[in-house]
């Protein structure tokens, strides 16, 4: 599978998640708000700064620009 | 069995779940809700009575889980685990089971009687979902009871089913995981079992904790048999299935919510919701900074245009009472009393309840902003501009708060996750000119400048304040917080139609706040610097002026017993430090003021120029004395100046160290008083506004 960071996604695009970089925080932190490897999700939103709006479950998560290069997705 | 009488219980559950809401209901109390995560920051305590027992409710700060990874999940964790609440509620989100469902599992995992509280049911039902809550319940081995907050639906039921749950103190079903990782478990645990050291934690909790090296219990087994033993396995599960340990307890967690989901919840494929297509505009990446900077300007453009015509009526009401009291004396005649009432405290406290229609819409147009969950969109928005100067989106949800009062704000920065971020945004927020300042400009702008002036002078104060608060973060972040921002991640609940009721609420709370500030702080000031400025009086001093005039040769001015009075002294002998700034002691006195609270500096001018015979209304006496150059000064000094006391107190509060109040401070005293002399000096030598 060719996985790729998040940030060179584009809008309306969906993906599946399967690595997530960072510390052990981090990946605390977005396992408690549905980002785990395995997750889908969709791009709804990649604005001009590189940050995003993606569409987890039934939520909406707004993500900065070094979060998007720590999410690997394919 | 036992009656029991009085239970204690948490209110637990995700950021924007609705947790507030309940609280309210269930407690009468009308706590702040909004629609964006943290509100509620600290825990709130309420109680109730319900079929003959007392219910004393903690209102814990909203959490997605028990990992305690920023502060207020460790005030949720702490007072679950410390004060052992007899039942603990979760209330979830019914529209976004799931996710909710995760912090609810942690907590069947720390075996606590627990109630799962399905709310804001309505939007999960409009939507077509179907929950069959009975064979969720009987799944998972715990009482759940739907409700619609905001309808008050459902409350009934779910206090009967806390009593019952307090009477029974049954936890749930612990939810078990895959064959390798039970294994595991099982081989910390029995290790745990002979260790417990007086803890009354469940074995199992534990063993998953230190599975998870959860910091907090990884430092206090640090060398223990059975920490060895958690790292053993921690790297025996990693080797096996190429995953750390915290990831795949997380997966597992996620894998029996959707089995336990899968038979009991039928939902329609998502739709585009309203939501989203709100979001396309207003986030949308060219025109969303454009409808963020539009949306500032109506609130700021409201807050001063809508108010005007109330303001005057007040003015004019407040005018007429000082003229009333006044004539309860005989014309002429000198009394203390009178100075008192009219020019201390109707004067005073008069000057700053003029505003009071500012600060209502101000505050209606804040409240707005934050009910109808536009405010996380602010932060995404704003995640450019914050990122260039080394912070990221969250920290604007502080900084827009910080329009209306710097302590709601700075006590919004526990959403912060890296301290360095959180200190840096919390010693800014002063900058971000507040409700209390107001006052100041609406007294000063108009007083001096010509009607197509005051809107860009008014515009040019706030951006000033923006753009010194973006310096001083750049200053900051490369200088004590050296370190790269925490990633930004943030939910974005869906957008609300905001309640009148909650509206309407959260305004009137903020002008009782400010009423009553008026009737405490500012009085007591306004009565003690109308002391200061008031005595010693004349006749008691006129021998001695007397000689001192005629030995010097001078002709005794008018305003001399004011320049005369403990104020002026106090005044005068600052006066050479105010000098350069183009003020004179009259002003200096009421910067003083203006430390106990920003809208005392209007009051202290209004006692200043009521204690003259001239009866000319302050604005006119204002323009009278001083040039629209120290009219501007003015304003650019109380923007940012000495922040007032209480965010002193909020800022050591939360800093946890005097040091960081006091450099907020003192940096921005000098702060303020560096720019201001800089710009009164090239002022006056350019011949601007003189």
């Amino acid at each position: 599978m060719n996985s790729r960071p998040l940030n060179t996604a584009r809008e309306g695009e969906k993906f599946c998640l399967n690595r997530i970089g960072g510390n052990r925080d981090l990946r605390a932190r977005l396992a408690s708000l549905g980002l785990i490897p395995g997750t889908e999700l969709m791009v709804i939103r990649r604005n001009l700064s590189g940050s995003f709006i993606v569409s987890v479950g039934d939520g909406r998560l707004a993500l900065g620009q070094e979060m998007a290069r720590c999410l690997w997705v394919s | 069995m036992e009656a029991i009488r009085k239970i204690t219980v948490a209110l637990a559950g995700n950021p924007n779940s609705g947790k507030t809401t309940i609280f309210n209901n269930l407690t009468g109390s009308r706590q702040h809700v909004g629609n964006y995560a943290g509100v509620t920051i600290e825990k709130k305590e309420g109680e109730c009575s319900h079929r003959g027992v007392d219910i004393r409710i903690v209102d814990l700060p909203g959490s997605y889980s028990l990992t305690a990874y920023s502060p207020e999940e460790v005030v949720a964790r702490r007072f679950i685990l410390e004060d052992r609440p007899d039942v603990v509620v979760c209330v979830i989100d019914a529209s976004n089971l799931e996710r909710n469902l995760y912090l609810a599992v942690q907590f069947m995992e720390l075996e606590v009687p627990l109630v799962l509280n399905f709310n804001m049911m309505d939007i999960s039902e409009a939507r077509g979902d179907r929950l069959d809550v009975a064979r969720l319940s009987e799944t998972l081995g715990v009482p759940i009871v739907p409700t619609v907050g905001h309808r008050r639906q459902g409350m009934s039921a779910l206090l009967d089913c806390v009593v019952e749950a307090g009477r029974k103190k049954k936890a749930g079903i612990v939810p078990t995981y895959s064959p390798d990782l039970e294994q595991a478990l099982r081989l910390i645990q029995s290790r745990v079992n002979g260790n417990l050291k007086g803890q009354s934690l469940p074995s199992r909790w534990l063993a998953i904790k230190l599975l998870e090296k959860d910091p907090e219990f990884a430092r206090q087994w640090n060398g223990s048999a059975v920490m060895e033993e958690a790292k053993l396995q921690s790297a025996r599960l990693e080797d096996k299935l190429e995953e750390s340990a915290e990831t795949l307890l997380a997966q597992e967690r996620y894998d029996f919510i959707s089995r336990t989901c899968e038979a009991a919840v039928h939902r329609e494929s998502p739709k585009e919701t309203l939501s989203d297509k709100a979001d396309a505009l207003l986030t949308h990446r060219v025109y969303g900074i454009p409808i963020f900077l539009a949306a500032m300007f109506t609130v700021f453009w409201a807050t001063f245009n809508l108010s005007s015509l109330p303001c005057e009526w007040i003015e004019s009401g407040i005018g007429r009472l000082a003229a009333t009291v006044s004539s309860f004396w005989p014309a002429g005649a000198d009394s203390p009393l009178r100075s008192l009432l009219v020019d201390g405290i109707i004067g005073g406290v008069g000057s700053v309840i003029v505003f009071l229609p500012n600060v209502i819409v101000l505050f209606l147009a804040i409240g707005l902003l934050e009910d109808s969950g536009y405010m996380p969109r602010a932060a995404f928005i704003m995640d450019r501009l914050m990122h260039r100067i080394g912070l990221h989106g969250k920290s604007s949800i502080p900084l827009l708060l910080g329009f209306g009062c710097s302590v709601p704000a700075i006590m919004a920065t526990r959403t912060l996750e890296n301290r360095r971020d959180r200190l840096t945004t919390m010693l800014i927020a002063p900058l971000m000119s507040c409700g209390a300042r107001l006052p100041i400009y609406a007294l000063i702008i108009p007083a001096f400048f010509a009607v197509q002036w005051q809107a860009p002078l008014l515009w040019s104060i706030y951006l000033i304040g923006i753009v010194l608060a973006i310096l001083s973060a750049k200053l900051l972040k490369s200088t004590l917080f050296k370190g790269a921002a925490a990633p930004f991640v943030m939910e974005l609940p869906p957008y609300r139609i905001p309640r009148l009721r909650d509206t309407i609420l959260h305004v009137w709370e903020r002008c009782a706040m400010y009423l009553r500030k008026a009737g405490t702080v500012i009085l007591t000031i306004s009565i003690l610097l109308w002391a200061l400025t008031t005595f010693p009086q004349q006749e008691s001093r006129a021998l001695a002026q007397a000689e001192l005039t005629e030995a010097a040769g001078l002709v005794e001015e008018p305003a001399d017993s004011l320049s005369n009075s403990y104020a002026g002294r106090i005044g005068r002998f600052l006066e050479p430090v105010l000098r350069p700034m183009g003020f004179d002691w009259k002003i200096g006195t009421a910067l003083l003021g203006a430390v106990a609270a920003k809208e005392v500096f209007v009051a202290q001018m209004g006692i200043v120029y009521a204690a003259g015979e001239d009866e000319a209304p302050l604005r006119q006496r204002l323009q009278q004395n001083y040039s629209p150059l120290v009219g501007f000064c003015i304003m650019l000094f109380c923007l940012i100046s000495a922040p007032c006391m209480a965010t002193v107190a909020v800022t050591w509060r939360e800093s946890g160290s005097f040091y960081w109040a006091l450099l907020q401070f003192a940096g921005l005293t000098v702060l303020a008083y560096i720019l201001t002399t800089a710009v009164y000096q090239v002022g006056v030598r350019a011949g601007i506004g003189i």
